[in-house]
C-alpha cells in the first residue's frame, strides 16, 4: 500500500479526487491502478519516490569509486601499453592545449555526476525534511538534473569510438578499462535515480498549500 | 464517472505533468502559442501544430537517412598506409564480438536502436496501415515512445564522436565518411521532431484513426489537407 501523504496541493488532481496518467496525460478517478486508455500503472504520487530515489542515488555513489580510480581506456601505441583514468584523461588534453575539449570532458565527466548527485540528494532532502521550500527554483533545479544526465554518457562514447573504430595494428589500438563499465553505470542509475524523483512532490509542500 | 464522460474531460482539462495542477486547456491553440502551467509554469504543449504529412515525411525523411548512416563508412582513418573504414552498425557489432558487451550494448540501445524504434513508430503512427490501426497496437507503440524517449542520445553520441577524433587527430589523418554526415542529419530531424512531439500531442496522435480516405485526400488534395491539421 502506498504511504498516505500529508497533503496535496490545492487545485492539484490529487487533491480532487483523480489521478493522471503519466503516460497518455488521462485524468481518472483515483481508486483506478491502471489507466483505462492506455494500460500504464496508475499511482496519485510516485510510490516510496523519495526512497527509490536515494537508493538508486547511493547505488551509483557507490560505482563512481570504481570509476574514477580505474583506467577507463588502455592505449596501446607503438607497442607500449598505458591507462588513463577519466581525470587522467582530461590532464592529457590540458597537455595538449586541447583546452576546450578539456573542459567539455572535465564538464561532463566529472562535475555533471557530481553536480547531478548533489542536486538530487538536496532536492530529496529539501521535499522530505524542510517546509516552505521555493518551488519554482527547486523545479528548475529538478528539470536540468533530469536534462544534463545524459550527457555524462560522452566519455563512455568516446571510449566506445576508439575501441571500435580505431584499430590500426601495431600502431594504435585501445581496450576499455573496468572504469568506462563503472562510469556507464553511474550515468544510467543517476539516470534512473531522476526519473523516479516525482516532482510533484514539491508542489505538494510550502506555501502554496494553505 | 461514466467512461464517456472521463473522456471527453481528459481532452478538454488535464492534469500539469511537472506539478498536478489542473489545468483547462483552451479548445484550439494558436501556432507559436505555448500552453504554460499557471503555477510551475512548466510548458505543456504549444500550436505549433504542423501537419501529417510534414511530421510522416520528415519521420520517413530520417529512417532512410538512418539507413543509410548505419551500412556505410562512419569514420575513414588513414595512418602509415593502413586504411581503415568502419560503418556504425559494423563497430557496435565489432564490440560485441570482441566481448565489450556492456559499451556494445549501450552503443547499439542508446544510439541505434531507441532512436530508430522512436522514429518508427511515430511514422506507423501517421500512416494507415490494416495491421497498425488496432487501438491496442498504437497504444502499446505510445507508451513505448514515451518510456524509451529520455533514453535515446543520438546526439550525445555526437559529440562523443568529436572528442574521440580529437584524441586520435594527431596519430591518423581522418575523414568522415557518408555514415557520418547521414548520422547528422539523423539526429537533426530526430531532435527537430521530439521538439514537436510533447506528450499531448503524442497521445491526441495515439487516440486518432488514420483513415484511409484522410490519406486519400492527402494525396490528391495536399494544399487543404495541411491547413486541417
Amino acid at each position: 500500500m502506498p504511504e498516505v501523504r500529508t497533503q496535496y496541493s490545492s487545485g492539484s488532481a490529487a487533491a480532487n479526487g483523480l489521478v493522471a496518467c503519466r503516460t497518455c496525460q488521462t485524468l481518472l478517478d483515483a481508486s483506478n491502478t491502471r489507466c483505462t486508455h492506455c494500460g500504464a500503472r496508475l499511482q496519485v504520487r510516485h510510490n516510496y519516490s523519495i526512497q527509490h530515489t536515494l537508493a538508486l542515488l547511493f547505488a551509483a555513489m557507490i560505482f563512481y569509486i570504481p570509476a574514477n580510480i580505474y583506467p577507463i581506456l588502455e592505449t596501446q601505441f607503438l607497442g607500449s601499453v598505458s591507462a588513463s583514468t577519466i581525470m587522467g584523461g582530461v590532464w592529457v588534453f590540458i597537455l595538449d592545449g586541447s583546452y576546450f575539449v578539456a573542459f567539455v570532458i572535465f564538464f561532463a565527466s566529472i562535475l555533471i555526476p557530481l553536480a547531478k548527485m548533489m542536486a538530487i540528494l538536496w532536492l530529496c532532502y529539501r521535499v522530505r525534511y524542510t517546509e516552505n521550500i521555493k518551488q519554482h527554483e527547486l523545479t528548475r533545479l529538478y528539470h536540468i538534473t533530469e536534462w544534463i544526465g545524459k550527457w555524462s554518457m560522452i566519455d563512455v562514447f568516446v571510449v566506445a569510438i576508439l575501441v571500435a573504430l580505431v584499430q590500426l595494428k601495431g600502431l594504435i589500438s585501445f581496450e576499455p578499462g573496468i572504469a568506462a563499465n563503472s562510469f556507464a553505470t553511474v550515468v544510467i542509475l543517476t539516470m534512473l535515480s531522476a526519473l523516479s524523483f516525482d516532482s510533484r512532490l514539491i508542489w505538494d509542500k510550502g506555501k502554496f498549500n494553505e | 464517472m461514466t467512461e464517456q464522460q472521463r473522456t471527453i474531460k481528459s481532452h478538454t482539462t488535464i492534469a500539469c505533468y511537472n506539478c498536478d495542477l489542473l489545468v483547462r486547456l483552451p479548445e484550439t491553440i494558436t501556432p507559436n502559442h505555448r500552453v504554460c502551467c499557471p503555477r510551475c509554469h512548466h510548458n505543456i504543449t504549444s500550436g505549433e501544430y504542423r501537419s501529417d504529412q510534414y511530421l510522416a515525411a520528415l519521420s520517413l525523411t530520417a529512417l532512410i537517412v538512418f539507413i543509410v548512416a548505419n551500412s556505410f563508412d562512419f569514420l575513414i582513418f588513414t595512418a602509415q598506409g593502413q586504411d581503415l573504414k568502419i560503418s556504425l552498425a559494423a563497430a557496435s557489432i565489432e564490440l560485441w564480438v570482441r566481448e565489450f558487451f556492456v559499451l556494445g550494448g549501450l552503443v547499439m540501445t542508446f544510439i541505434i536502436l531507441l532512436p530508430a524504434l522512436y522514429l518508427s513508430g511515430l511514422f506507423l503512427l501517421l500512416v494507415p496501415s490494416r495491421w497498425f490501426n488496432k487501438p491496442s497496437r498504437r497504444k502499446f507503440f505510445g507508451r513505448l515512445m514515451s518510456a524509451l524517449l529520455p533514453w535515446a542520445m543520438a546526439d550525445v553520441f555526437l559529440v562523443g564522436v568529436l572528442v574521440a577524433l580529437i584524441k586520435i587527430v594527431s596519430i591518423a589523418e581522418i575523414s568522415f565518411g557518408l555514415g557520418f554526415w547521414s548520422y547528422v542529419l539523423f539526429t537533426g530531424i530526430f531532435l527537430h521532431l521530439t521538439i514537436i512531439m510533447d506528450r499531448i500531442r503524442l497521445w491526441r496522435l495515439v487516440d486518432r484513426q488514420p483513415t484511409a480516405s484522410a490519406t486519400q485526400t492527402a494525396l490528391t488534395h495536399p494544399q487543404t489537407s495541411q491547413q486541417s491539421a
